[in-house]
């Protein structure tokens, strides 16, 4: 199991062969807790979380498709989905638009489990990180409410009592901030 | 933005983020098919949005969580597990039942006999139409034997394996059985052996299916393969 790559290990979930999911827990857990820690902060919904993630994983019918993107950008897809949709359950608004699931397949395709790719993982989280001191304060606010917490534009308007396309073009500039510091593997090429 | 047709950033956001009505999101999206100005400023305000995640601080998961996780998908599973393996108990029984005839010497009728009275629907007999013997593929071993029953019950047919005096498959090895037809296998499924290297397995045959002429039994790494790939243990 250890050699093999996370498609594999998705395919052999695919025919509901337990290592395999056990596998994939072990390698990505860590990621999927942080996340629904970071937009929960609250460990028993984490776990909530966690396991909500991983069902989904075992009995999902459409699966991964490899030609869509990299592994690790669907699975951040799907634990946003099933965190945002938790924590809007909570927040009980059902008013709040669901981000299109489908957005997650403009990303381009890398090649995984490579060391090239672990180093290019490691360089987009220094990159970001370091692109972060470049925000303003409302800046990282706007992306923990829209990103994390799932709030709709709107309603991040409504909640700071500003005009939406206020709200708008403080997403641009703070997209444009991140994007800028980011190298981009497609121009390199 | 230079072509008087692009729409400002803000649709652009909108349009990402789903917040839009139908026609404007149809609009864009027409448009961005043409435009790559558009186009190149959609993408990279997705991969920035993309990048978001990595900024975040991994913490390590609690140890207790992942056999809550596992405990909590697989007791909903186990029933499919059941199914997908075919190990009915009632067959299990009688192949077990079975196990037992083989070291007498028995005589076919003295089998259909028995076997008459293991019906699993008492209004259909069960019906032995050919018996195979599995012998070792490697006379070293010649420990390790079997039988396979072709048994019929109304219109459904089953094949019954037994084995005996295998060796107990380590990690994920699994046993996998093979029907042979000009040269082409087809799994009937897998299975393990006990620490006295008996085994079993029933396999339903399906109306369409292919006859067989000839079965094996290969010891595989996994139990998930479609075409042999470890060594074979036994054979007709």
């Amino acid at each position: 199991m250890k050699n093999k790559t996370d498609l594999d290990l998705m395919q052999l979930v695919m025919i509901k062969h337990r290592p395999a999911l056990e596998e994939l827990y072990d390698r990505y857990v860590k990621l999927v807790y942080s996340f629904a820690m970071k937009s929960t902060n609250d460990e028993q919904q984490a776990r909530t979380i966690v396991q909500s993630v991983f069902t989904r994983l075992w009995t999902t019918r459409a699966g991964y498709d490899p030609s869509k993107g990299e592994y690790i950008n669907w699975l951040i897809t799907v634990t946003r989905n099933i965190t945002i949709d938790y924590i809007r359950k909570q927040r009980r608004d059902q008013t709040a638009v669901t981000m299109d699931p489908e957005i997650w397949e403009v990303m381009p395709d890398r090649t995984e489990n490579t060391p090239e790719h672990i180093v290019s993982q490691k360089l987009i989280r220094e990159q970001v990180k370091r692109s972060y001191q470049y925000l303003s304060k409302s800046q990282v606010e706007l992306i923990q409410y829209l990103y994390w917490e799932g709030y709709s534009l709107r309603e991040i308007a409504q909640m700071r009592n500003e005009p939406v396309g206020t709200v708008k073009s403080r997403l641009h500039q703070t997209l444009k901030i991140l994007r800028n510091h980011l190298v981009h593997e497609k121009e390199e090429t | 933005m230079e072509n008087p047709n692009c729409h400002g950033t803000d649709q652009l956001i909108e349009y990402m983020f789903g917040e839009i009505n139908e026609e404007d999101r149809i609009r864009i999206e027409q448009h961005i098919e043409s435009c790559q100005t558009c186009r190149k400023e959609l993408e990279e305000m997705r991969d920035a949005w993309y990048a978001i995640p990595y900024e975040m601080e991994e913490i390590e998961a609690p140890a207790d969580l992942k056999s809550e996780v596992m405990d909590s998908i697989f007791k909903a599973e186990q029933p499919v597990m059941k199914k997908k393996w075919s190990m009915n108990t009632g067959w299990i029984a009688a192949a077990v039942l079975m196990l037992l005839l083989v070291g007498v010497s028995w005589n076919n009728n003295h089998l259909r006999n028995q076997l008459g009275a293991m019906e699993t629907n008492p209004s259909l007999p069960t019906q032995v139409l050919q018996i195979f013997a599995l012998n070792a593929a490697d006379s070293g071993r010649d420990a390790a034997r079997g039988s396979a029953w072709l048994m019929q019950q109304g219109d459904a047919k089953k094949l019954v394996f037994s084995v005996q005096g295998l060796s107990q498959a380590e990690g994920q090895e699994a046993y996998q059985v093979w029907l042979i037809h000009n040269g082409t296998r087809r799994s009937a499924g897998v299975f393990l052996v006990d620490e006295q290297g008996n085994g079993v397995l029933t396999y339903d045959m399906k109306e369409q299916q292919a006859p067989f002429e000839a079965i094996g039994i290969t010891l595989e790494p996994d139990a998930v393969g479609e075409k042999p790939r470890g060594k074979k243990v036994l054979g007709t």
